[in-house]
C-alpha cells in the first residue's frame, strides 16, 4: 500500500477512499470469518483485530498472522538458589547468597574454607610455618607435624681437639649427627674422628665394622666414628644416628655411614673410600652429651651439625 | 706449652666456650691418642701383612686384577 497526502480541493475517488483509507485503517471484525467475508482480496500490510480472540493481524501476502507477539512466557519462577521472580511485568532474579559459599567468606590471604555446620561454613586462617593440617579435638586446625620432622639442634665447627655437645635436650625420639668438611690439622696423613658419650671415658665401648654377630668386647674409652680422612681434602661427609637416646633401661649405640677420602689405599693410590661403622656403649644411661675426638692433634674445620629426630 | 683446646656447646642455649684441658682432661685426651695411635699401627701391620700375602700371590703368577677379583 502506499501513502498520499491529501491537500484541500483534490478530489476524492473511491479507489483513493480505499487505498489510502480503508485500506490502511484497522478493521474490526467478529471473527475470521466474517473478516474473508468482507475481504475477500485482502492487499498486503492489511491490519483487523478479531474481537473474538482479541488479536491483531495483518496480511502478510499469504495470510493473516498475528502481530502482537505475546510470547508463551507466562511466569518466572525462582529455582534452587534464587529468590525472586513473577507472572507479569518487570521480573528480577536474584542469587540466595545463603545457598553459597561467598567470597567474603574469606578475610586473608592463605585463608581456608571448612564447614562448622551441616550448611554452614567458616575461615581457617594459615598455620605457622611448617605446620600441616591436621585434625585436634576432632576438628581441621593447623598443627605442628607429629612425626617425621628434624629440628636442627646445634651447629658446631670443628675447631680444637674435643667437641662436647652438652646439655642435649631429652625429648626426640632420636638423635641425628652430620659432620661435614672435616679435616684435621696436623699429621698430613689420615686420621680419624672418635666418639663416646657423657663424657665417659672408661672402658665401656665397642666398635665394629661388620655386621656379623659377634662377642661384644667392651674394652675400648671410645668408638671411631668417622674414618680415616686426609688433611689434605674437606669434603668428607658422615651420618651418625644415635637411636632412642633418651632411654634409661638399653645400652646405646651410634650407627655411621659416611664418605672420606684415605690415601692409605692398598693400592697406593688415593681414592674415596665409603664407610659403615657401629658404635656402642655399655650404659644404660640416657645420652645427655656426644663428645666427638680428633684422633689428630686438632680439628682443622668442617661441621657438626645435630639434630633432634621424631 | 698450651695444652690443646676444647670446645664446650650448650645444645640447651647455644652457648660455647672453646678453653684449654684441664689436666684430666688432658691425661684422657693423650690416652685417646695413644689409643688412636695403637689401632692404626695395628691397621699398618694389618695392610703390610696382606700386601706381603698379595705379593706372595703375585710372584705365583696371579695379576692385580686377579688379587682385587679375589679380594676385593
Amino acid at each position: 500500500m502506499a501513502y498520499k497526502t491529501f491537500a484541500n480541493g483534490f478530489p476524492l475517488p473511491a479507489s483513493d477512499l480505499n487505498n489510502f483509507l480503508m485500506n490502511q485503517s484497522v478493521i474490526v471484525f467478529a471473527d475470521s470469518a466474517a473478516r474473508g467475508t468482507a475481504i475477500p482480496s485482502p492487499v498486503q500490510g492489511m491490519l483487523t483485530y478479531l474481537e473474538d480472540t482479541s488479536s491483531y493481524e495483518s496480511w502478510n501476502g499469504s495470510a493473516f498472522v498475528g502481530i502482537s507477539n505475546p510470547g508463551d512466557i507466562t511466569a518466572v519462577t525462582a529455582g534452587t538458589g534464587l529468590t525472586g521472580g513473577g507472572t507479569e511485568g518487570d521480573v528480577t532474579l536474584s542469587v540466595d547468597t545463603a545457598q553459597f559459599i561467598t567470597s567474603d567468606t574469606v578475610t586473608t590471604s592463605q585463608d581456608l574454607i571448612v564447614a562448622d555446620g551441616a550448611s554452614s561454613v567458616t575461615r581457617l586462617g594459615v598455620g605457622a610455618d611448617d605446620q600441616v593440617l591436621s585434625v585436634v579435638a576432632g576438628a581441621v586446625a593447623w598443627a605442628d607435624a607429629g612425626g617425621g620432622s628434624m629440628t636442627l639442634l646445634s651447629t658446631t665447627t670443628l675447631t680444637g681437639s674435643i667437641i662436647n655437645l652438652t646439655s642435649i635436650p631429652q625429648t626426640y625420639k632420636d638423635l641425628r649427627l652430620i659432620i661435614r668438611n672435616y679435616k684435621h690439622l696436623t699429621p698430613a696423613s689420615n686420621r680419624a674422628v672418635s666418639m663416646r658419650f657423657n663424657g665417659d671415658s672408661t672402658t665401656k665401648y665397642y666398635s665394629t665394622t661388620n655386621n656379623t654377630f659377634v662377642n661384644a668386647e667392651f674394652s675400648s674409652t671410645s668408638f671411631t666414628i668417622a674414618p680415616n680422612h686426609l688433611t689434605s681434602i674437606s669434603q668428607g661427609l658422615v651420618s651418625i644416628l644415635i637411636p632412642d637416646y633418651a632411654n634409661t633401661t638399653t645400652v646405646k649405640f651410634a650407627d655411621s655411614i659416611g664418605i672420606q677420602n684415605n690415601n692409605e689405599n692398598e693400592y697406593g693410590s688415593t681414592n674415596w673410600n665409603y664407610s659403615r661403622s657401629a658404635g656402642f656403649y655399655e650404659e644404660a644411661d640416657a645420652i645427655t652429651e656426644v663428645n666427638l675426638i680428633s684422633e689428630s692433634l686438632d680439628f682443622d674445620g668442617g661441621t657438626a651439625l645435630l639434630y633432634g629426630v621424631n | 706449652m698450651t695444652n690443646p683446646t676444647i670446645k664446650i656447646v650448650n645444645v640447651s642455649t647455644g652457648q660455647e666456650t672453646e678453653r684449654p684441658m684441664n689436666a684430666n682432661e688432658l691425661s684422657v685426651y693423650n690416652q685417646d691418642q695413644l689409643n688412636a695411635e695403637s689401632k692404626r699401627q695395628a691397621e699398618s701391620e694389618k695392610a703390610e701383612a696382606r700386601s706381603a700375602a698379595e705379593a706372595k700371590l703375585l710372584a705365583l703368577g696371579l695379576t692385580t686384577e686377579d688379587l682385587k677379583a679375589l679380594l676385593g
